[in-house]
Formats: structure tokens, C-alpha cells, sequence
């Protein structure tokens, strides 16, 4: 259960040393969601039951980073056969390792089974999760130990540095970034080779290269998957972008609430230093660069380029006018190029692999403007009322239609789907009638949300859209810097009007008053945080506005969310009279006999929900 | 007191005395005395020449940072947006009420545990989140936070 | 550890080429020894044992070595089964050391099936 780093720190075998090799990998998942469902617990029992067999000197259990089929955790792939395996226990190893590691009969019990099909899944590949992905930025994943760097560099690693290091001038590899087309994966998309093209040729000494890991959106840990599982492709991709500006210097910035991230890293730095890939005159080529890390501290806001570069020199985060751009002026007043995560991890292949085959994946057509579409993939947190949550990286253009059902497997407990949210606090929702909308930077804003960091967070029927808004907005008013006053004080009106509509206290222009009220603080705040602050509102009001009018004229709230205008109260036909609500109601609002239908107490009742998440009937109904 | 300048002249020390790591080192403050007191912001100013406004403007901003000490345990519901929609809010709540605390960050009268609310610990598929001293728990509900903290008070030695 | 030259990134690909091809699912030629009941019984652990020894001395990087279940023809067990990548797959019967060694150097090498030690050509379906 303990994801703390000395869990990490452990001696392991190092498997590509052992001269005659193995016959079997075990790769089992040790990103922090299958670590928190017990993946160490059952690297124990795999080791102990193959000591116990003589099977050690044939197989080899292979920590991984995160598989991202986290719901299904802890997972493991057998290889050489790629059979899946999925909700291990400490258990099932002795049957394991005795049917399919010793005698070659994989267990069928222990695989995925897909939420309409009967007959189980064995290969990773054929299953619906993973069959519609195509993997760039996760090029790696479950693929190499990521405390290996020999792994790294057997997957060809560090191989495109050594090509632009021999190969390429500065120039023609900022050349090769906007040739592809590559937009920045944080939020803003904004192409990464014009942005290096500009760090190149801004005046100053020396220059700094910046990987923003300070992932802030609620919803998303995609940077968090990148970097467990495969930090070397975050530290090449740095290099590279630092051979391309004229840089020597880099930093990561990554929150302090990511401790197994920062500890891989800090391995990754070091092994590579060891290797002199970091360092004085990188493949003697006279190319010096090393990485430094800085750990958050907790703000959102650190995420904003200018918030984030004030953060680094020890300030508190916040933003300064954007006139000033950070590519010129940025760390310490330097020009300083800022990209994120998964930005870097796609630089490597593009430049092993060329422009033109990264501009054959995703929509439109960037050979002139590279604004003019959205090349490569994108790596999404698939999360929420989705049967198959985890992380996905998809090919630009695939349908939200295809990322919901397809890979996500629909909805579950037969609900109906209602909207997804995209881009995180600055995002919106997309509506069911949209769902073929192909999922690109330019399709996203139109409709009124964002790609955002690639959060995609699916809500059903029983998803309050007045909420959702009034949740987004008390994040950001507790993230707001309080710097410039439409951000400070406009989101603090927002949501008292939000809380007018969920109390049941709105008055008939309450809704016009805060569609002016959002369009205000979207004018006129400081920076993108504040800008696009009023998004989760104005995109709900654009889709469901017919809710905020049923919560102001009728009082109700359909989707039986928001306490004020719900009651709960439990259905007599379901009912068996089992007593578990009754003796776990934290007011004593619950009255009955055994097996007789049980009562709620209205006066009593303070709606915390308790007796409707134990209840194994579906008796309770919230109205 | 003594043992308080050397721990804080360790943790400077171990940052080079740059003072560009002040939020680091402040981290490390917080992560010996699970709070920042007053008296070793005050070194720390002196220490480094920062003025003191500048460390509690710091202190204040990041929610990495609390002025109360917090539990031995910390307790963080994660109310990122996935958790949100699967009902983390309402767990917080419902613990908040179960220790009798008022407001986040407030630490139980035994200093046992403290609760707040945290925006995304990144576990989002496991949703919703609550750890519990640095140990992650997916797929939660108020009922089994609730089992949780009972079994970790139980292994507390009586003081 | 020493720093790396440019030529050095290709000498760790060659050294972790079994490894990865292992994962990546990708081999020139698949054994699979049978481990039924019967079939650990009759010494196919000593079986896969020399096979991986086979395998260690060639220093070959491009063959997966899988188990599976009962092969059927209990009387005729140890089993091995080799699959060269685009032909049909052999299965060789009452195996030993030697024998295992012979049909290593001569099949899995060099391509050429030892008949005598065959059981049939092809899987179930071909006899």
C-alpha cells in the first residue's frame, strides 16, 4: 500500500544481466495506482512462490511503470505470450505460477473479461483498452524497468540525441520541430519548434531549458505516468530541445504530491550523468547539459509559465503580465524555453523517426502554418463514470465516441452517459451530441472546452452540471494568486451566485447575471488562469442550460446532486429489511424492523449519502 | 532550541544556502515539525537575509505549507474532478464530521490525525483517493476511510 | 560505469536484444516444452533446463522459449515443440540431454529437423 520512494530503493535483479537470459518476464505494473492496490505484496508472493518451484533461474519478475489500465490494478503482462493478467491477489500467485509459469496453462479466471463479453480476454492486445491506442510518448510503457537506463537505450535510447549531436545543426533540428507539427502537450498548443525557434534566436546569456512537471490539473496524471515509467525520454527530449536553443542548463519542475516521479528522476540523472549523457561535452561532441530538479510546494497556479518560473527562484507564484514573454525574459530574465512533459518524451522519435512520419498521425495539414492541425497523439487520463478508467494515448482525430466506448468500455451500472469534461478547471463539458467530434486541439475549442493537459473526465446521468461548475470555480478561487482583481473578486461572486442556484435561493436574472459576470472576468483577468476561469460555467450554461433553469424556477436539481433541493428516502419494493443502513446512519435518521422496508427520517436526515453507498439493493432513492 | 538551530542550519546547509531554494527548504521545515513555527521562520529569515514577510507570503501561498502542526498522520481526500464525481467530497465531509473536526487542516485533540482536502494526488483511476500518512486508498467510501483510521488508532500505543 | 561513446548505445542494444525481443514478442524460432503432469513426471524440467543452457551457449537472441500444457501423448513425453518463424511446427518426443542438444544444433540453428527424433510434422490438426 505504501507508495513512499524507499519502497523503490531496494536491491532488484537487474535482468539484462544475467548471461543465458530468462525464459519469462513478468512485468508487472508499479506505477503509484497499482502500488496503492498492493503490486509490491504481489512482487513478494511471485518471487517467493517461484523460489519455492526452482523457477527463479527461468523467470524474472520485472517492475514496470504504470501499465495504464489502472482500474484493473495491480496488472501484469506475461511475456513472451502477453497474456494479461489484472485484480491480482497475494492468492492467486501459488495457482499462477504453478498452471501457466510452470505448466504453460494460462489462467483464465485472472484475465480481463470485458463488461458485455462472457469469455475472457489473455492478450493485452486484443483487449478493447488497449487495441485503439498508439503509443509514442508511452513508447515505453511496461515495455523496460524505468530505473534501467540500459532498457531505455535498448528501445533506442539516447540514440536521436547522438543524431542531432552528429548529424544536425541547432537550426535544422528547430526545422524538424515545426516541420512536425508538434503543439505543446501542457495546454496552450502552442508549436514547440516556433517556440524553440524564438528561445534561439532571443538575445541573452546563458539560456535555460524548463520541463514544467507541475501537472496541477485535477484529473490528469499523464506527466506523472511519463516520468515513472520512462524518465530517460523526458531527459533526452530536454537535451535535445537544449542543443536546439544554445542551452547548457535545464530544470524540472514537479509537484511535491508526485514522490515516486521525483524519485525515479533523480535515478534517471543520476545513471545518465554515469553515462555522460548529461554532463561536459556529451559524446565528445563539445555539447554541455545537465538537469536540476525543483519540487513544488502546491499551487496551481505554478503551472502558468511566468507563476512557475517565479516559484523556481524561490518566490511566491505569481503570474506578471504575459507582454513579457518567458521565451525572451524568463528564468532569472533569460530566455527560458518551457515545455512539459509529454512534449519532450515525443521529441526523440521525431527526430529518429522524421517530420514527415509524425505529420502522417492526427488532422490537418501543417506544411505551411503550424497552427494549420494537430499531428501525433495525445496521452489522456480516462477517468470518471468510464467502466475501463486509466490512461490512454491516442492518435489525434480519433472520436470522443471511440475514446468513451471503445476503449473506455461505456458507462457503468447501466447509467446514461451525459457530457465529458476536458482541459481541466479551464475546460468545459461536450455534450452527448457531440460525441464524433474528432478530438484535436482546434475541434476541442471550438465547441467550448480545451485539450487542456488531457484530463477527460466522463460523468452520467446522476452528474449535477451546476456542480460540476461550482466545483471547478471553488478550485480556482482557492488556486486564484489574488493578484488582479476580476480573477480575486469576480470568481468569489461566481460562486455565491453557483451557490444561490444549488440552495434553491436563485432569483429569475440570477443566470443572465452570471453569464455577464463570467464573460467580465474572461476579458479582463491577468492571465490564462483567470481568462479562462468562467469556461466551466459558460460551456455547462451553452450545453445544459435547461438544468440551471430547472434549479431556479423549479427548485429541483434532476441529477439529485446538489442537498439542498433532494430528499432521500427508500423505496419499500427493494427494500429486504437488512438493517446495514439503519446501523451505520451517522444521525439515527433511519428507522425499521428486520426485514421489513426501513424510513428515513427527513428532519434528521443531513444527506451524507452513507446509506445510499452501502445499501446492496438499490433501495435508497434521491429525489 | 539548540537542537532546533542545528536542525534548521542541517537543512539550509544541505541546500547549499542558496537562497533560490528557500521553498525547498522550507519544505523540509515542514516535513520535521509538520508545521512551519514561528520561531524557525524567523531563523531562517535572519539565516538567509530574507525578510520574514517574504517566507509567511510563501508559507501562506502554497498549500504544501501550514502554519498549525498537522496529525502524525496526515488524512488528504482528494477532491480532484474524478473523485469529485465519484463522491470524494461528500467522504470528506463525512470523516470531518467523524473526528469532530471544524475546519481542514485542524489536527484531532490526540494530534492522531489532521484532514484536508487535496486536489489530485494523480491516482485519478482509482478514484476516489484518500491517503493516509503517505499511504494511498483507491476505490474508497465514507464507511472505509472510516475502518481505516479506527484500525490505525488501535496500533497507536496508548499515551 | 564508464561514459558512453556514440558506438557504445549499439553495443547495450545488442546486449539487451534477448531481453527485449523477449518482451516485444518478436523471435526467429519458438520451443515449447510440455509440462503436463505427465510430462514434469517423465523430466521435462531437465528438459527445459537444457534448453535455456542451449540457448545460453549460442548466445542467440532471437528464440522464445514458452511452456504449455499436456501435449496429449502421455507415453511419449518429455515433448518439446520448435516452431521456426513461417514453417510448421515439429514436435520431438522422449527427449533427453543429447537428443535435446542435437535437434538445438541441427533445427533451431541450422533448419534442418531431425526426422528421428520427430513425433509428427505440423500440430493436431495436420496429423
Amino acid at each position: 500500500m505504501n507508495v513512499t520512494p524507499q519502497k523503490t530503493k531496494e536491491s532488484k535483479a537487474r535482468v539484462g544481466e544475467r548471461p543465458g537470459g530468462y525464459r519469462m518476464h513478468l512485468m508487472l505494473c508499479a506505477g503509484t495506482g497499482c502500488v496503492s492496490s498492493g503490486s509490491y505484496k504481489i512482487k513478494d508472493a511471485l518471487e517467493r512462490e517461484l523460489k519455492k518451484r526452482g523457477l527463479s533461474s527461468e523467470v524474472a519478475v520485472v517492475m514496470t511503470g504504470c501499465n495504464g489500465f489502472c482500474a484493473q490494478g495491480p496488472v501484469m503482462v506475461v511475456q513472451p505470450d502477453e497474456i494479461f493478467y489484472q485484480r491480482l491477489g497475494e492468492k492467486d500467485i501459488p495457482h499462477l505460477v504453478e498452471e501457466h509459469l510452470l505448466k504453460g496453462r494460462p489462467v483464465e479466471r485472472l484475465m480481463y473479461t470485458p463488461p458485455a463479453g462472457k469469455a475472457a480476454v489473455p492478450k493485452m492486445s486484443d483487449i478493447g483498452f488497449f487495441e485503439k491506442q498508439r503509443l509514442l510518448a508511452l513508447r515505453n510503457r511496461g515495455l523496460i524497468d524505468p530505473e534501467v537506463i540500459d532498457e531505455y537505450i535498448a528501445r533506442g535510447g539516447y540514440k536521436a540525441l547522438a543524431q542531432v549531436l552528429t548529424e544536425m545543426k541547432p537550426e535544422e533540428v528547430v526545422k524538424e520541430l515545426i516541420a512536425s507539427g508538434l503543439r505543446g502537450r501542457g495546454g496552450g498548443g502552442f508549436p514547440t519548434g516556433v517556440k524553440w525557434k524564438t528561445c534561439r534566436e532571443a538575445p541573452g546569456e546563458p539560456k535555460y531549458v524548463v520541463c514544467n512537471a507541475d501537472e496541477g490539473d485535477p484529473g490528469a496524471y499523464m506527466d506523472r505516468s511519463i516520468i515513472e515509467g520512462d524518465p530517460h525520454s523526458v531527459l533526452e527530449g530536454m537535451a535535445i530541445a537544449a542543443y536546439a536553443i544554445g542551452s547548457s542548463r535545464g530544470y524540472i519542475y514537479i509537484r511535491h504530491e508526485y514522490p515516486l516521479a521525483t524519485e525515479r528522476l533523480e535515478k534517471g540523472i543520476a545513471d545518465a550523468r554515469e553515462y555522460g549523457l548529461l554532463g561536459k561535452n556529451i559524446f565528445d561532441k563539445g555539447f554541455d547539459f545537465d538537469v536540476g530538479i525543483h519540487r513544488g510546494a502546491g499551487a496551481f497556479v505554478c503551472g502558468e509559465s511566468t507563476a512557475l518560473m517565479a516559484s523556481m527562484e524561490g518566490r511566491p507564484g505569481e503570474p506578471r503580465a504575459k507582454y513579457i514573454h518567458t521565451v525572451e525574459h524568463g528564468l532569472w530574465d533569460r530566455p527560458t524555453n518551457l515545455n512539459n512533459v509529454e512534449t519532450y518524451a515525443n521529441v526523440p522519435p521525431i527526430i529518429l523517426r522524421g517530420a514527415e512520419w509524425f505529420t502522417s498521425i492526427g488532422t490537418g495539414d501543417v506544411s505551411e502554418n503550424p497552427w494549420g492541425g494537430s499531428k501525433g497523439t495525445k496521452v489522456f487520463s480516462l477517468v470518471g463514470k468510464v467502466h475501463n478508467t486509466g490512461l490512454v494515448e491516442v492518435p489525434m482525430g480519433i472520436s470522443l465516441k471511440e475514446i468513451v466506448f471503445d476503449i473506455g468500455g461505456g458507462i457503468p451500472n447501466g447509467k446514461k452517459f451525459k457530457a465529458v469534461q476536458t482541459g481541466g478547471p479551464s475546460g468545459g463539458v461536450i455534450p452527448e451530441n457531440l460525441l464524433d467530434l474528432p478530438v484535436d486541439f482546434d475541434q476541442l475549442t471550438k465547441v467550448g472546452s480545451m485539450m487542456g493537459s488531457g484530463g477527460m473526465i466522463v460523468m452520467d446521468e446522476t452528474d449535477c452540471m451546476v456542480d460540476i461548475a461550482r466545483y471547478f470555480i471553488d478550485f480556482l478561487i482557492g488556486e486564484s494568486c489574488g493578484k488582479c482583481l476580476p480573477c480575486r473578486e469576480g470568481l468569489t461572486q461566481i460562486s455565491a451566485l453557483l451557490n444561490d442556484i444549488c440552495n434553491g435561493e436563485a432569483k429569475e436574472d440570477t443566470i443572465e447575471l452570471l453569464e455577464e459576470l463570467s464573460n467580465t472576468v474572461k476579458e479582463c483577468s491577468l492571465c490564462a488562469l483567470g481568462g479562462s476561469a468562467p469556461n466551466p460555467v459558460l460551456s455547462t450554461l451553452r450545453y445544459f442550460r435547461d438544468e440551471y433553469e430547472a434549479h431556479v424556477k423549479d427548485k429541483q436539481c434532476p441529477a439529485g446532486v446538489c442537498k439542498a433541493l433532494i430528499t432521500y428516502s427508500i423505496d419499500p419494493d427493494k427494500c429486504t429489511g437488512c438493517l446495514l443502513c439503519l446501523r451505520n446512519c451517522p444521525q439515527d435518521a433511519i428507522s425499521g424492523e428486520k426485514k421489513k422496508p426501513h424510513k428515513i427520517q427527513a428532519d434528521l436526515c443531513i444527506k451524507c449519502g452513507i446509506c445510499r453507498d452501502i445499501c446492496t439493493y438499490d433501495a435508497v432513492v434521491v429525489r | 532550541m539548540q537542537a532546533q538551530e542545528a536542525k534548521l542550519d542541517e537543512i539550509v546547509g544541505s541546500w547549499k544556502r542558496d537562497r533560490s531554494y528557500l521553498i525547498e527548504m522550507l519544505q523540509d521545515v515542514q516535513e520535521h515539525y509538520r508545521h512551519i513555527p514561528q520561531q524557525v521562520a524567523r531563523q531562517l529569515s535572519v539565516e538567509l537575509d530574507v525578510p520574514l514577510n517574504r517566507i509567511f507570503h510563501i508559507v501562506t501561498f502554497y498549500k504544501g505549507f501550514s502554519l498549525q502542526p498537522r496529525g502524525k498522520y496526515p488524512v488528504s481526500v482528494c477532491t480532484g474532478t474524478a473523485c469529485h464525481v465519484k463522491g470524494g467530497t461528500r467522504i470528506l465531509e463525512n470523516i470531518m464530521r467523524d473526528l469532530e473536526l471544524e475546519h481542514e487542516g485542524q489536527a484531532t485533540r490526540d494530534r492522531l490525525f489532521s484532514v484536508e482536502s487535496v486536489r489530485c494526488v494523480g491516482c485519478c483511476g482509482l478514484a476516489p483517493v484518500v491517503t493516509v500518512g503517505g499511504e494511498v486508498y483507491g476505490d474508497t467510501s465514507s464507511l472505509k476511510v472510516s475502518k481505516i483510521l479506527k484500525r490505525r488508532r488501535k496500533l497507536e500505543p496508548a499515551r | 560505469m564508464p561514459r558512453l561513446k556514440i558506438e557504445d548505445l549499439d553495443k547495450i542494444v545488442e546486449k539487451q536484444k534477448k531481453t527485449m525481443s523477449l518482451r516485444e514478442g518478436a523471435g526467429r524460432v519458438k520451443i515449447t516444452v510440455h509440462m503436463g503432469t505427465c510430462g514434469i513426471s517423465a523430466g521435462a524440467r531437465k528438459i527445459m533446463a537444457a534448453v535455456m543452457s542451449c540457448v545460453e551457449k549460442s548466445g542467440a537472441s532471437d528464440i522464445v522459449i514458452t511452456t504449455s500444457g499436456c501435449a496429449g501423448f502421455c507415453s511419449r513425453e518429455p515433448m518439446m515443440t520448435v516452431e521456426v518463424i513461417e514453417q510448421a511446427p515439429i514436435k520431438y518426443m522422449e527427449l533427453d540431454d543429447k537428443k535435446v542438444g542435437r535437434i538445438f544444433d541441427e533445427h533451431v540453428m541450422k533448419g534442418n529437423i531431425v526426422e528421428e527424433y520427430a513425433l509428427a510434422l505440423g500440430s493436431e490438426q495436420a496429423l
